[in-house]
C-alpha cells in the first residue's frame, strides 16, 4: 500500500519560527480551495493555485542541486593520495603538489583553495562519493547533461523527461486541479535541462539566470510596467504584462519569502553562483516551502590552462557553499537542507598538450549538510591504471544510486514514484546518512483500508471500491487529465465499511476513453487522489 | 449556433458570400436568413403577436449602435414590419405567409406607409445612411487596425462607403493600402484571438506536423481555441465577442502560455530538425552569434518593436542554453550543431510566453 504523508499541525506548531504567517495562509487557502474547486469546471487555472496541504508540505526539507556545467575535474577535486604516483605522472602540470593538499582521510585530499569545506568535513557534514558516473560514458556535453538529467543512459531511447520530472508527474498528477501554491522547484539557469520536466510541464519555476529571479522576489511580478512607449502599443503591452503579473501567482508567492527574510551579511559577490545561494538561502528562510532548488556555475569545460580557472573556481564554489551554509545554521535551517553538486561528466585521466583536459568519465559527487549526520566517503576512486581505450576511468558507482538514495530517503517518496522516476530500474540506494524515520508524519490513508479502481470486464466501465475504517463526510469527485470536473460520484456521509461507486459521467454510466483521477475529499481539507485509465 | 446543419450551411454561406459583398445586400439577406430568424426570434414575429428582438439589434448591434438614432417606437414599428416569416415545413426553409404579415400603416424613422421587409431595410438605408457608415467603418478599424479609434480616418472611411453605396470590398483596399495601415501607431496593437493565435503558430511557423498528430489536430485546434474563448461558428452572444481585452484574462492567458508550449512541443517532438531549417530560413547569413541570431528572430516575431531588455537578455541565455560558453568564441559552435534544433526551440518556447506574443 502506497503512503502519502502529511505535516499535522502540531507538526507545524513546533515550527512556527520556520515560517507561521506561510502556515496561516495555507490553512486559509486550503479550506477556500476545496470550495472552490466544486464549482470549477474550467481549467483551475483560472482560479489561481489552490493549495494543496497534502502536496508541498511533506517536510521542510531541502534539495539544493549544485549544477557544475562543462564537466568538472574530479581528480583535481577529490584528489586520490591513494593512487598519488600515478595521478602526478598522468598530470605533470595540473597535479595538486602534496603541499597544497589537504587530507580528509589517508587516501582523499582535496586542493588547499577549497578550505572552506574544512569546517563541513570536521564536522560530520560532508560526504563524498568517489567515482560516479555510469557504463559507456558519452563524452558529449549535451548528450551527458541529458543522461543525468533524465536518468536514462540509452542513446536509441529518447526520453524528453527528468529523473524529477517524473517523479512529481506521479506525486501531483492532479497538477491541473490541484496545483501547489508554490513551485516545486526554482531553478537558476540550465532552462534547457530536462531534470524537472515532467510530461506535460516542468515543475521548475526557471529564470534564465538570478538577476531575473533577483527582480522577481523584490518586485513579485514578472514583468515591468516602466518605460512603456506612449501609443497604443504601450497601452496594449501594459495591460498584458499586468494580466501576466497577476497570472504568475508564484512570482507574489516568492515576493512574499524574500519579503520574510533578509540577507545574510557573509555574502560578498553579487554574481553568479554565491548570488544564486544568497538568493536560496533568503528564500529558504523566507519559507518560501519550495522542496529543490537548482543552482549552476559554468566554466568547468577545462580543455586549455586548466590550473587557474579551475582553482577559482573550485575556491568559488567552497566559498559560496559555506557562505550558504553559514547563512541557513544562522537561521537554524541547515539541517532541513540537503546540497549536493553534480556535473556530466569528470574529465581524461591524463592531461591535454595545452595544460588542459578532455572530456572524461566519472568524478566524485559531493554532498554536504547537517542531515548527512556525519562525513565520509563513499566508494573507492576507480583506478587510474585500467582505463578503457579513450584513456578514462570506469565509474565505480551510478548516479543513480544517489538519486534513488534522495528520492527514498530524503524526500522520502512514494516507492511507485519512485519507480516511475527511475524508469522502472531499481538501483541500490547508497546510505548517505539521512532516512525518514524522524519526519513527524501522518499518514491520512489511515482512515480507509483501502480505495482503489476496479476494472470490471464490461467496457467503460471502472468502480472505485474502498473501505472506510469510520464514518465520515467525503466528497469522491472525478476529474480528467486536463483537470476538468466530470462528475461528483459521492458526497456526503460515508458509514463505515466496503463501498463500490461507479466512476462515471453520471450515476450508473459509463466514462468515454482516457485518463482520469478520482479524488476523495475528506472533510478537514484532506484530499486522496489516484489516476485511472479508461481503455 | 443554431443546431441545424442545412441553416448552419446557408448561415456560413451567406456570411462568405457578403463579407467582401454589399453592406446594404448583407443585412437584407441575414436577416431573412433561417439560421437567424430561429436565433433572433424572426420565426415568432407575426402579426397578432409581433417580437420586437431582432428588430432591437438590427439596429443596436448590425447598423447604428446602441441608441444610436432610434427610438423605442421605432423598434417596435420595425418589428411589426419585419412580421410574416413564420412558415416552414419538417425544418426546411423559412418562407414569408402572407397571412401572417401586419398589412397596416407603419412609421418608421418618421415615415409612414404599410412597410414590408425591404421597405425597412430601404428605409434604414435612406435615412441613416451616415450613422451606419461610421457604426460599420469604427467596427471595421477596431478589428483590423487599433482598438484606439482614428476620427479622421474613420470620416474618410465612411464617405467612402457613402459614395461606394455599402460596398465592402473598396472600403478594404483603401484601408488596407493605406499608409495609415502601415504606420506604427496602427501595428503591434491587436490582442490576438484565439484564432489568430492559432492561426500565427500554424502558419507563420508552417511546422510538419507528426504523423500521429494530425488526426487528433483539427479536434485539439478546436477545443483550445474554445476554451480560450472562441469557438468558431458560435459567438458567446448576439453581440460577438468583444474583442481586446476581453480575449485576456488570468485564466485564459495560461492557457495560451500552454497551447503555444504544447503545439511547438509536439512539432519538435515529432520533427526536431525543422526547428533549425525554419532558423536559417529566418536569419539568413547572421549565424555568426547567439546575440544576433535572437535579435534577429525577435525582429520576425515582434516586428521591430522592442521587447525588454531583460527579456532579451534571458532569450540570449536561453539560447545558449546548456553550451559552454567557450563555445561561442571562435566558432566552437555552428548553426548545424545537433544542439540547435532544442536551442531554437526553447527560445520559440520563451518568446510564446511573453506578453508582446499576444499582440498582433
Amino acid at each position: 500500500m502506497s503512503k502519502k504523508y502529511l505535516n499535522s499541525e502540531k507538526h507545524h506548531k513546533e515550527h512556527s519560527k520556520w515560517d507561521r504567517r506561510g502556515f496561516m495562509k495555507v490553512l486559509g487557502l486550503a479550506g477556500a480551495g476545496s470550495i472552490s474547486l466544486g464549482s470549477t469546471n474550467l481549467s483551475v487555472l483560472n482560479s489561481n493555485f489552490i493549495t494543496n496541504a497534502l502536496s508541498d508540505s511533506i517536510s521542510d526539507r531541502v534539495l539544493v542541486l549544485v549544477r557544475l556545467k562543462g564537466g568538472n575535474d574530479g581528480l583535481n577535486t577529490i584528489i586520490p593520495l591513494s593512487q598519488y604516483d600515478t595521478y602526478v605522472s598522468k598530470r605533470p602540470t595540473l597535479h595538486i603538489p602534496n603541499n597544497k593538499i589537504i587530507k580528509l582521510d589517508d587516501n582523499h585530499g582535496i586542493p588547499d583553495y577549497m578550505s572552506n569545506l574544512m569546517p563541513f568535513w570536521n564536522d560530520g557534514k560532508m560526504k563524498v562519493v568517489n567515482g560516479v558516473g555510469y557504463e559507456s560514458q558519452n563524452l558529449s556535453h549535451f548528450t551527458s547533461s541529458d543522461y543525468w538529467a533524465t536518468g536514462s543512459t540509452n542513446k536509441s531511447e529518447m526520453i524528453s523527461t527528468g529523473w524529477l520530472g517524473r517523479y512529481y508527474d506521479e506525486k501531483h498528477f492532479d497538477f491541473n486541479v490541484n496545483p501547489p501554491e508554490k513551485p516545486i522547484a526554482v531553478q537558476i539557469g540550465s532552462n534547457a535541462n530536462l531534470i524537472f520536466s515532467g510530461a506535460q510541464r516542468s515543475y521548475a519555476f526557471a529564470v534564465a539566470n538570478e538577476s531575473r529571479l533577483e527582480r522577481v522576489a523584490e518586485r513579485g511580478e514578472f514583468f515591468g510596467l516602466e518605460n512603456l512607449p506612449d501609443c497604443t502599443h504601450g497601452d496594449q503591452l501594459e495591460y498584458l504584462r499586468r494580466v501576466t503579473n497577476t497570472t504568475y501567482d508564484y512570482a507574489k508567492v516568492i515576493n512574499e519569502a524574500f519579503k520574510n527574510s533578509s540577507d545574510a551579511d557573509t555574502y560578498d559577490n553579487e554574481i553568479g553562483l554565491e548570488k544564486q545561494l544568497r538568493l536560496v538561502a533568503r528564500l529558504i528562510k523566507g519559507g518560501l516551502g519550495s522542496k529543490i532548488y537548482m543552482v549552476s556555475i559554468g566554466g568547468f569545460d577545462t580543455h586549455g590552462n586548466q590550473s587557474l580557472t579551475h582553482e577559482v573556481l573550485l575556491t568559488y564554489v567552497a566559498d559560496a557553499i559555506k557562505k550558504f551554509y553559514d547563512d541557513l545554521n544562522y537561521e537554524g535551517l541547515d539541517s532541513k537542507v540537503l546540497s549536493m553538486t553534480f556535473s556530466e561528466f569528470g574529465r581524461r585521466v591524463k592531461e591535454n598538450g595545452s595544460q588542459g583536459t578532455d572530456h572524461g568519465s566519472a568524478a566524485p559527487t559531493l554532498l554536504f549538510g547537517p542531515a548527512l549526520r556525519g562525513s565520509g566517503i563513499i566508494g573507492d576512486w576507480p583506478s587510474l591504471d585500467n582505463l578503457n581505450r579513450r584513456g578514462n576511468m570506469y565509474n565505480s558507482i551510478d548516479f543513480r544510486s544517489i538519486y534513488q538514495a534522495i528520492l527514498k530517503d530524503w524526500l522520502c517518496g512514494d516507492s511507485e514514484y519512485i519507480d516511475k522516476a527511475m524508469l522502472g530500474n531499481e538501483y541500490d540506494a547508497l546510505g548517505l546518512g539521512f532516512g525518514c524515520d524522524d519526519l513527524d508524519i501522518v499518514d491520512y490513508n489511515d482512515l480507509f483500508n483501502y480505495h482503489h479502481p476496479i476494472y470490471t470486464n464490461s467496457a467503460n466501465t471502472v468502480n472505485l471500491n474502498l473501505r472506510i475504517k469510520q464514518t465520515h463526510k467525503v466528497n469522491i469527485r472525478i476529474y480528467d487529465i486536463l483537470g476538468r470536473h466530470i462528475n461528483t460520484v459521492f458526497e456526503g456521509e460515508l458509514t463505515n465499511g466496503e463501498h463500490s461507486f461507479p466512476l462515471s459521467h453520471n450515476q450508473g454510466g459509463k466514462i468515454s476513453s482516457g485518463q482520469y483521477f478520482y479524488r476523495i475529499g475528506i472533510s478537514g481539507g484532506q484530499t486522496l487522489s489516484k489516476s485511472f485509465v479508461v481503455r | 449556433m443554431y443546431n441545424h446543419p442545412a441553416y448552419t450551411f446557408r448561415y456560413y454561406n451567406n456570411l462568405q458570400k457578403y463579407a467582401l459583398g454589399n453592406f446594404k445586400e448583407f443585412v437584407r439577406i441575414i436577416g431573412l436568413d433561417d439560421a437567424m430568424l430561429m436565433y433572433l426570434n424572426g420565426y415568432e414575429n407575426k402579426n397578432n403577436a409581433p417580437n420586437e428582438n431582432y428588430s432591437r439589434e438590427l439596429y443596436e448591434l448590425f447598423t447604428l449602435g446602441e441608441g444610436n438614432g432610434y427610438s423605442q417606437d421605432d423598434i417596435t414599428e420595425t418589428a411589426r414590419a419585419l412580421t410574416g416569416y413564420n412558415s416552414r415545413q419538417n425544418g426546411g426553409p423559412i418562407t414569408f405567409n402572407p397571412n401572417r404579415f401586419d398589412n397596416d400603416d407603419k412609421t418608421i424613422f418618421g415615415r409612414t406607409g404599410n412597410w414590408d421587409y425591404d421597405d425597412v431595410i430601404d428605409i434604414l438605408f435612406e435615412e441613416k445612411s451616415d450613422l451606419i457608415s461610421n457604426f460599420i467603418c469604427t467596427k471595421i478599424y477596431k478589428h483590423f487596425v487599433s482598438p484606439n479609434v482614428n476620427d479622421q480616418i474613420i470620416s474618410e472611411l465612411s464617405s467612402e462607403f457613402i459614395q461606394n453605396n455599402f460596398e465592402l470590398l473598396p472600403i478594404f483596399k483603401k484601408l488596407f493600402k493605406s499608409e495609415h495601415f502601415f504606420n506604427s501607431d496602427a501595428s503591434n496593437v491587436i490582442i490576438k484571438s484565439p484564432i489568430d493565435l492559432m492561426v500565427f503558430i500554424e502558419k507563420e511557423f508552417d511546422f510538419i506536423k507528426p504523423n500521429n498528430f494530425t488526426a487528433s489536430l483539427t479536434n485539439y485546434l478546436r477545443a483550445r481555441t474554445m476554451d480560450m474563448g472562441q469557438q468558431v461558428l458560435n459567438p458567446v452572444d448576439v453581440a460577438g465577442w468583444q474583442e481586446n481585452h476581453d480575449w485576456i484574462s488570468t485564466g485564459t492567458l495560461p492557457m495560451r502560455w500552454e497551447f503555444g508550449d504544447y503545439l511547438l512541443n509536439r512539432y519538435y517532438a515529432g520533427n526536431k530538425d525543422q526547428f533549425r531549417t525554419l532558423l536559417k530560413d529566418m536569419i539568413g547569413d547572421k549565424q555568426d552569434n547567439p546575440e544576433t541570431i535572437v535579435r534577429t528572430v525577435k525582429e520576425y516575431m515582434f516586428c521591430n518593436y522592442e521587447i525588454l531588455e531583460d527579456e532579451l537578455n534571458d532569450a540570449v541565455s536561453i539560447f545558449k542554453g546548456d553550451i559552454p560558453d567557450n563555445y561561442f568564441d571562435g566558432g566552437g559552435w555552428t548553426i548545424d550543431d545537433s544542439t540547435v534544433p532544442k536551442q531554437f526551440y526553447d527560445l520559440l518556447r520563451f518568446f510564446v510566453t511573453l506578453p508582446e506574443f499576444q499582440l498582433k
